[in-house]
């Protein structure tokens, strides 16, 4: 699935990103950067091509809005890591959207669904 | 670590423009994505310098990150941008009511602002930081203002030939006073500037603003003189400006971006400069307030001029850079 250039607007995938992370914290329950990273690739299957150091300032911001929580854990061989934990008011905001996500997706499919019958057609 | 990373970190690490603190928890983390990555790479059989280059391409470029990095950390909350405006409203009080010329209570605001200026210097120098620091450098700014005049008086006896012993001496104390006020202001323009202009800038912000009042009140006979109700009659356009200044300050607290922060502080910066200029000189025409604004202008920027020459940040040392931290951040937090 994977090509040079993404096949989408980069922007969706921007405004998208920390929904994306904290929908992965929050199924974690307690997880780490890298491992997000390692996580959209594979779940998007490399659809989601994006420069992965974008994705620790953005895990900043949602640990400013309160919405995670961050801690450094020490590892067996005595390196640090820093884990992130979803809290309760980013339990709420997930739930908003979610909501959100699926109600504009629906929406999305009723306006293109007579294309989508078309392509079914042919 | 590999040459290849720590310079990467480096570059993200100059254009942060956070705290020493800061900085290295962001560096830490990154570091903990490279040493996986790198591995990770590695195992599906890069060479240590191959999977190297492809973890530093797929990051991305160090600017961009820094700069995510600072948007991410830079915004305040209310709070942080009411006490950044703290020291302009109280200073604009001490304008509304006249106070400023009565040694009580302008002595007891000056404690309190070098007081909290210090405080906050000595416990990690938060962003609300810098507007208190301009006004704790204010009595060492009218300091330096009075000894220079006393010191060219003592100066120009001495060279008449009245020198006593009396004058010598109070020609040395006021040299150093003057040097000594001189230094602190320049080494902790310094030390702002390594952390980030735009906070020089943002601390620098109410001293021409003052200068300019500080200035004209010697056309009316001085900060000191007795009895002086001309003195007063500025005192309504200062506090207005510096209650501009401080709306000003609330909202470079808030703003995220840095180009935002640095435009509104310009803007605001210069035009408080020009209307106190105009309300103070009575009407300095437009290539008066022209001239007025292109100083302002310059001496606001100077503190970038400064960071080009001098670098952001502390030096590239060993330790800052070693094993040690690099895997124990939470050491430094």
């Amino acid at each position: 699935m994977s090509s040079s250039s993404p096949a989408y607007d980069p922007d969706l995938l921007r405004g998208n990103t920390e929904s994306m992370l904290l929908f992965l914290i929050n199924e974690h329950h307690c997880t780490y950067g890298y491992r997000l990273i390692k996580e959209i690739e594979e779940r998007s299957q490399g659809f989601f091509r994006f420069k992965e150091g974008t994705v620790y300032p953005a895990l900043r911001k949602l640990e400013n809005d309160g919405l995670i929580q961050g801690e450094w854990q020490r590892l067996p061989n005595g390196q640090e890591r820093r884990y992130y934990r979803i809290t309760e008011k980013g339990k709420e905001v997930l739930k908003e959207r979610i909501a959100m996500w699926q109600n504009f997706t629906s929406a999305m499919n009723l306006v293109f669904k007579p294309l989508m019958a078309g392509e079914g057609a042919d | 670590m590999l040459p290849e990373v720590v310079k990467y970190l480096d570059e993200v690490r100059s254009h942060l423009h956070l705290d020493a603190l800061t900085e290295r928890r962001v560096i830490g983390e990154l570091y903990t994505y490279f040493q996986e990555k790198v591995a990770d790479l590695q195992e599906q059989g890069l060479s240590e310098a191959e999977a190297t280059k492809e973890a530093i391409k797929s990051f991305g470029r160090a600017r961009v990150v820094a700069r995510l990095m600072y948007e991410a950390y830079s915004k305040g909350s209310w709070m942080e941008a009411l006490i950044a405006a703290l020291p302009h409203l109280i200073v604009a009080g001490l304008f509304a009511t006249h106070l400023w010329r009565h040694p009580a209570p302008a002595l007891g605001i000056f404690a309190i602002l070098v007081g909290v200026t210090l405080g906050g210097w000595w416990h990690g120098k938060p962003n609300w930081l810098y507007s208190w620091i301009g006004y704790a450098l204010l009595p060492l700014l009218i300091t330096g203002f009075i000894t220079w005049q006393m010191f060219t008086q003592a100066a120009s006896s001495l060279l008449r030939g009245q020198g006593t012993p009396d004058t010598i001496l109070s020609f040395a104390l006021l040299f150093a006073l003057y040097t000594l006020s001189l230094a602190i202001i320049t080494s902790t323009t310094v030390r702002v500037v390594k952390r980030d202009w735009i906070l020089a800038s943002l601390m620098l912000v109410p001293l021409p603003i003052l200068g300019i009042w500080l200035f004209n009140t010697e056309r009316v006979g001085g900060l000191f003189q007795a009895g002086g109700t001309l003195l007063y009659q500025w005192d309504t356009a200062m506090a207005s400006v510096l209650m501009v200044l401080a709306v000003a300050t609330a909202s470079f607290i808030r703003l995220r971006q840095r180009v935002l922060k640095a435009g509104a502080l310009l803007t605001i910066g210069i035009l408080a400069g020009a209307i106190a200029a105009d309300n103070i000189w009575g009407n300095p025409g437009f290539l008066g307030l022209l001239v007025t604004s292109l100083l302002l202008l310059l001496f606001l920027l100077s503190p970038a001029l400064l960071e080009a020459s001098i670098g952001h940040g502390e030096a590239r040392t060993e330790s800052w850079w070693s094993e040690e931290w690099l895997e124990h951040p939470s050491m430094i937090e």
